[in-house]
């Protein structure tokens, strides 16, 4: 049968080097124990921890670590964590695949803080087998109520631990009750219009901190399936050295990114505006639009429609009547039919806003006519109330 | 200037036009028959019953009621259903039965196609909402959005989808499905003879994939599924499923009065025996069913035929503004324009349709009122689907089949009883054909790790396990087999082919747009630089197919002919399973490369030019089985040949009668000096790689096409042969020569 199968399906030739014998459990344990990992058991599985802590004040990319930890009481929505500084995760996975029940994390870490140090965890799976202990030993130190700061995290980390979690759930802890802060989101408000790419990478390089001899993350599963074969830890140093960066590197973005929203005076006001805009701060928001050097057109309506629904009229109206766009003069045209009743400058208004609408050149053919007809529809109804 | 007339007319006026009736070998009818009722049983819970007698249902079909019944007692069930019998009922009654009985319980229904599904789903939905309950059907395919795919997993107390889905959307990702998983009561399975072929032996593996999910989670699902009339129901679903089945097949529903004409077009050369074309005929009959305004299906048995009768018949309707109302459908087409013609069709707008067999399954096109077959489906099972098409309610309904001069046609019309009396075929696949299988065991692997002795269905897996392991796919300690790549094994596994990929056909007259694609295997023949592609009647010449990158750009053109190629083949013979001396069943490896093409005029069909075609060859690995035939009855070393050519064109039109599967399926080559028997030899052999047991079940049944071919060759009137026996013009006493061949191969010599 299996000179068959070796006819109909041809596998890659995979050249036979000499696979070293296989060693039993203890002798890898004594590998990982050289490393100074901790060998955690559990019914007869057993998985890795490796821990290390740092002093406080150490600076990673620009920032001490304390500093992220006073970053916690940010008054930003988005950066707030309602729980004590030890519950939060500075989470990251490494994963033997993208998608689906066969893809196993091999590799969960944190940076979490300590009364007097920032500690690193790092569970590594030994071997498949042992999905058990590594998940019970994970969920025990981590405790029920945490915080997970991550990098795309929300969509990708923990819905994985989630479906990892079913295969062992009948042993293990339940999962604890979580919140996410997904850096990866705020990278995006703020630094969008900036970068082509928000990956982790690109993010650290924007800020000076370009990663030399980092392992690329594609090659982290075959790092692990090698060592999976010949259970050398050698082989995945690659792999942990890449992922304690991602962590700690979490710590000091999350730093970063909190103060970019919270420090008044620098190159991201109209984003942060925008954002807290979106977030339902109108006054905060104000403040910020109020205090822009340079506002995109984009962020002086939004602007002038946070100041008419303060009742700042005068403002509002002097913000849109230089704005110029068909947007401001519709709102213009509203406010001096419906509010100030004159009827001609209405007309005026909306005129300018046709006019302008006409020359637009515009792909959708149907939101221009659409937009035409809307026009014309309110110049009728004007120009009836004149009569 | 169209007189629009009934059927009844219409059957009236063919009836006595001699034209048309002097062609016709035989008229046969099939009387109406009543309907059987039995009362709703007590089983259904009155809530249920009551939305039935609100929708007019007092009584059920005596098969609907057996459905019920069966399926309340714990039994997995196949339920054969014609055309038009109240299936959906079969399987509608007891799943919602249950889940009134037991709120949690859910249910997995599986169409064959994605558009079955979404047509089937509506009729559910009125139902359940009428039970005015809590119960909720979601339909999970490709097109469900991200949003509405969690709901699905979490509320879906019916999930409705199909087997590609299933592969590769819903076992690989099982843990967000452990509802479903963990409170599965039935499997619903629709038209399963079309799980036959490559198609059902894929299938019978994602269906073990599926039971060892369920196991995992501590469910046993019961099966529910219906068929069209095969040999084998029941052995099929057994097959597939691997169950304990119980087969229900009283019919019970009512059937209209049905013709069925076999018409053979009239001889135009008697030396040759040559016949006018029969897909002229079948214009000239078709055309005269839209004029009379008979909402007509036309059936052809391959795309360009349909294409070729498209063209012919969309001239009547040249002067027509707005959207056609003659159209053709087929594989090739793009799905929304597929929905379209279903919705037209239905509503009436449509009057003809020219199909290939992809109408042939329960696609909901209402009621049409004739069906023009052109040749021969290729099976008895087949051909009574197609004809199933006209006259679905109580109606007359008119089924003209019309014979091409093809051997398999000219034995059909001329001895119609070999369809009516036939019973259909047996539906055949292979589940252990070992490249499908190590397919499945990976993704089963990947789904959940494999423990050593663990039974794959009914397979041992300790071999496929130890192969895969040293393959670097699968990584073992401790006796179990853990998935050790990064790669998602079901993307890279299709169902419905043995290719992986598809060549896209770009028109590069129309702003680069998609208008198809097709298998790499066809596109040899199909799409090669030069080659006409026809599609909605319209000509396109490929101006570049490019193998690598599996795309074919094509412009449209307009030309008077249609391209033919031609496929070179080598074939060795790797391993003789099974011998009786003159016939041998083995594995074979064949190289098969496309070398030239013809330009064939259309209406003369005149050979008007060729050309050569520069692509890659193919291997496949596969099972074969070939007869050797005897020198001695030759005179010739040409003489030789064209006994060999004879018998291989015989076989090779027959088998498929009695293999239930697509000429296609089947390839035939022969060698004058064979490297394996130095004898001259016949082989045939499966087209998808390691087999799909049609040559395994040729060399079984070797006897009775064997005895076909005889009665074909001898009861033929010509005198030395003709085309339609032999496949050639004969001389002398070749026919007898070759009836004296294959009862050498037969053993009755």
């Amino acid at each position: 049968m299996k000179a068959k199968l070796s006819r109909l399906i041809k596998t890659k030739e995979t050249k036979e080097t000499n696979h070293p014998e296989v060693t039993p459990d203890e002798i890898e344990q004594q590998k990982w124990m050289e490393k100074g990992g901790e060998i955690l058991t559990f019914e007869g599985e057993w998985c890795v921890r490796l821990r290390k802590a740092y002093p406080l004040n150490d600076i990673y990319h620009d920032y001490a670590f304390i500093e992220a930890k006073e970053a916690m009481s940010s008054t930003h929505p988005f950066f707030t964590v309602d729980l004590s500084p030890e519950q939060v995760l500075f989470m990251d996975t490494e994963t033997t695949g993208l998608r689906g029940s066969g893809t196993s994390i091999f590799l969960i870490g944190f940076a979490r803080f300590q009364q007097d140090h920032l500690e690193m965890t790092q569970y590594v799976l030994p071997h498949p087998a042992f999905e058990t202990a590594f998940y019970y030993h994970f969920l025990n130190d981590i405790g029920d109520d945490v915080r997970f700061v991550t990098y795309n995290g929300k969509s990708f980390d923990w819905p994985q631990i989630k479906t990892r979690h079913t295969f062992v759930k009948t042993r293990v802890k339940q999962l604890p009750s979580v919140g996410h802060v997904d850096l990866l989101h705020a990278a995006r408000r703020l630094l969008k219009p900036k970068l082509d790419s928000v990956s982790l990478k690109a993010v650290e390089a924007y800020f000076g901190h370009e990663r030399t001899d980092d392992l690329p993350g594609f090659l982290a599963p075959m790092h692990y399936f090698q060592y999976v074969k010949e259970r050398n830890p050698d082989i995945l140093v690659p792999v942990l050295e890449h992922h304690h960066a991602d962590c700690l590197s979490l710590v000091s973005l999350y730093k970063r990114l909190s103060h970019l929203v919270d420090e008044e005076a620098n190159d991201f006001g109209e984003e942060r505006a925008h954002w807290l805009h979106d977030l339902g701060q109108q006054d905060h928001a104000l403040k910020e639009y109020n205090q822009l050097k340079n506002p995109s057109k984009k962020a002086k309506m939004r602007q002038a429609m946070l100041l008419k629904r303060a009742g700042r009229m005068e403002e509002a109206i002097s913000i849109l009547e230089k704005l110029q766009t068909i947007d401001a003069y519709v709102e213009l045209a509203k406010y001096t039919e419906h509010k100030t009743k004159e009827i001609e400058r209405a007309i005026q208004y909306t005129e300018r806003a046709i006019e302008l609408s006409e020359r637009k050149q515009t792909v959708l053919k149907q939101t221009a006519s659409r937009e035409q007809a809307e026009l014309a529809h309110r110049l009728a109804r004007l120009e009836r109330k004149r009569l | 200037m169209r007189k629009t007339r009934s059927v009844e007319e219409m059957i009236e006026t063919l009836r006595h036009e001699p034209s048309f009736s002097k062609n016709v070998t035989h008229w046969h009818t099939v009387d109406a028959k009543p309907a059987k009722y039995v009362p709703i049983p007590d089983i259904v819970p009155q809530q249920l019953a009551t939305v039935l007698k609100n929708r007019g249902i007092e009584q059920l079909y005596t098969h609907q009621a057996e459905a019920i019944e069966q399926t309340s007692r714990g039994r997995s069930t196949v339920i054969v259903t014609p055309t038009a019998s109240g299936k959906t009922l079969c399987y509608n009654l007891p799943v919602l039965s249950k889940m009134i009985e037991k709120p949690t319980a859910r249910a997995l229904y599986l169409y064959p196609t994605k558009a079955l599904a979404q047509d089937q789903n509506s009729d559910l939905m009125e139902m359940v909402e009428a039970l005015e309950g809590d119960l909720r059907c979601f339909t999970y395919d490709g097109d469900t959005s991200p949003a509405a795919r969690t709901k699905v997993r979490d509320a879906g107390n019916i999930v409705i989808t199909n087997p590609d889905m299933l592969h590769s959307g819903i076992l690989p990702h099982h843990t967000k499905w452990i509802r479903l998983f963990e409170n599965l009561e039935y499997i619903v399975v629709d038209e399963l003879h079309t799980y036959r072929g490559v198609f059902g032996s894929h299938v019978a593996n994602v269906f073990r994939r599926l039971k060892r999910i369920c196991a995992y989670y501590g469910s046993n699902p019961k099966w529910i599924m219906t068929s069209a009339t095969i040999a084998n129901p029941l052995e099929l679903a057994e097959r597939l499923t691997e169950e304990e089945v119980t087969l229900i097949d009283n019919n019970g529903a009512p059937q209209g009065k049905k013709h069925l004409v076999f018409y053979n077009p009239p001889v135009v050369n008697e030396a040759l025996g040559i016949r006018r074309s029969a897909t002229l005929e079948t214009k000239r009959i078709a055309s005269k069913l839209v004029e009379a305004n008979i909402q007509t299906i036309v059936f052809a048995r391959s795309r360009v035929r349909v294409e070729v009768l498209l063209t012919y018949l969309q001239e009547l309707t040249r002067r027509e503004l707005g959207p056609k109302s003659i159209v053709g459908y087929r594989g090739g087409y793009l799905p929304s324009e597929r929905r379209e013609i279903e919705r037209r069709l239905r509503n009436g707008e449509i009057k003809a349709v020219v199909s290939t067999n992809a109408l042939e399954l329960g696609v909901d096109i209402g009621q049409l009122q004739a069906c023009v077959l052109n040749g021969y489906p290729g099976t008895v099972a087949s051909m009574w689907q197609q004809a199933g098409r006209a006259g679905r309610r109580h109606s007359e309904a008119l089924v003209i089949f019309v014979a091409s001069s093809s051997s398999l046609d000219q034995l059909v019309v001329e001895q119609p009883d070999m369809i009516l009396e036939r019973s259909p075929e047996a539906a055949r696949l292979d589940p252990n054909n070992l490249i499908i299988l190590v397919d499945h065991v990976k993704c089963a692997a990947f789904e959940l790790p494999f423990q050593r002795g663990e039974k794959f269905g009914t397979v041992d897996t300790e071999d496929i396990l130890e192969f895969l392991t040293d393959a670097h796919v699968l990584h073992e300690r401790a006796d179990k087999y853990y998935w050790m790549t990064d790669s998602f094994p079901a993307h890279d596994i299709s169902l419905r082919t043995s290719d992986q990929e598809n060549v896209v056909i770009v028109d590069q007259s129309a702003k680069n747009q998609v208008i198809g694609e097709m298998d790499t295997f066809s596109a040899m023949t199909l799409l090669h630089d030069e080659a006409i592609y026809l599609h909605g009647a319209e000509q396109y010449q490929v101006e570049k197919l490019d193998f690598e990158e599996k795309k074919a750009y094509v412009r449209r053109v307009d030309v008077d002919y249609y391209t033919d190629a031609n496929l070179a083949v080598e074939l060795k013979v790797l391993e003789e399973n099974k011998t009786d001396g003159v016939k041998t069943f083995g594995e074979v490896s064949v190289i098969a490369m496309a070398t030239l093409f013809k330009k064939i005029k259309f209406g003369t069909h005149e050979n008007i030019g060729s050309g050569p075609i520069h692509l890659p060859e193919r291997e496949l690995h596969t099972t074969a089985t070939w007869f050797t035939l005897d020198e001695r009855f030759a005179y010739s070393e040409a003489d030789m040949e064209d006994q060999l050519e004879a018998v291989s064109d015989l076989l090779r039109r027959l088998a498929p009668l009695y293999l239930m599967c697509d000429t296609l399926d089947l390839f035939t080559t022969i060698q004058m000096k064979s490297t394996h028997t130095d004898k001259p030899t016949v082989y045939l052999y499966d087209r998808y790689p390691g087999g799909i047991g049609l040559s395994e079940a040729l060399y079984k049944d070797a006897d009775a096409v064997l005895e076909a071919a005889i009665l074909t060759v001898s009861d033929c009137p010509c005198e030395s042969g003709c085309p339609r026996c032999v496949g050639t013009i004969g001389y002398g006493d070749f026919k007898r020569q070759v009836v004296r061949q294959l009862n050498a191969l037969k053993g009755t010599l």
